[in-house]
């Protein structure tokens, strides 16, 4: 997620209109001090009582410890659709940031348009 | 002419989607297709400042994008 950081203000507009939501089952205390610890921009969400079941809602998978199969990236729209899927995010290639960017700006309001 | 502008239309489109390779990898994932509506979740959150005295729900953030970032652990590189 530290890559994340370090892409957060030209990817996700300083989070005007774009949200960020980091998941994984760590509980929730342990997600807001790593949040707290690297000052990260962005919200976590804890799907530890699920034991993964949120990345199944999506249709992966887990493997035997609950854990997500993969670093997924979903990107949904601001009307409530599928925008975007990356199966496998490869969070330290800027290339992977270059095609999270393009679903975003395909489907986010110009945040200038707003006064 | 009307109808070969709704063919370029629909030739647009299908250039303007997903590379084969994405989509081959998709399917294999599982995961929800493009244009799919967003299965809703509630669960704890948390920011910098602290935990988040309400579940965070995905339709809370209607009419913003929201991207998902499944990730395995805390304090883990990347």
């Amino acid at each position: 997620m530290t890559a994340y950081r370090d892409q957060y203000a030209s990817l996700f507009n300083e989070g005007r209109n774009v949200v960020l939501i980091g998941i994984s089952n760590d509980p929730v205390e342990e997600l807001g001090s790593w949040l707290k610890d690297a000052d990260f921009p962005f919200v976590f969400a804890s799907d530890a009582a699920n034991e993964g079941a949120t990345y199944t809602l999506f249709g992966g998978k887990r493997r035997d410890n609950n854990m997500v199969e993969n670093r997924s990236v979903i990107v949904v729209g601001p009307d409530g659709n599928i925008a975007g899927v990356i199966p496998q995010f490869r969070q330290v290639d800027p290339q992977a940031y270059e095609e999270l960017a393009e679903i975003i700006d395909r489907v986010t309001p110009d945040p200038e348009g707003e006064g | 002419m009307r109808r070969l502008h709704a063919l370029a239309l629909v030739t647009g489109l299908i250039a303007m989607g997903l590379p084969a390779e994405g989509r081959a990898q998709e399917a294999a994932s599982g995961l929800l297709a493009v244009g799919e509506p967003a299965p809703d979740f509630a669960l704890p959150g948390a920011t910098r400042y602290g935990l988040l005295a309400e579940p965070l729900r995905l339709s809370d953030y209607r009419g913003e994008t929201v991207v998902l970032a499944f990730f395995y652990r805390v304090r883990t590189p990347g």
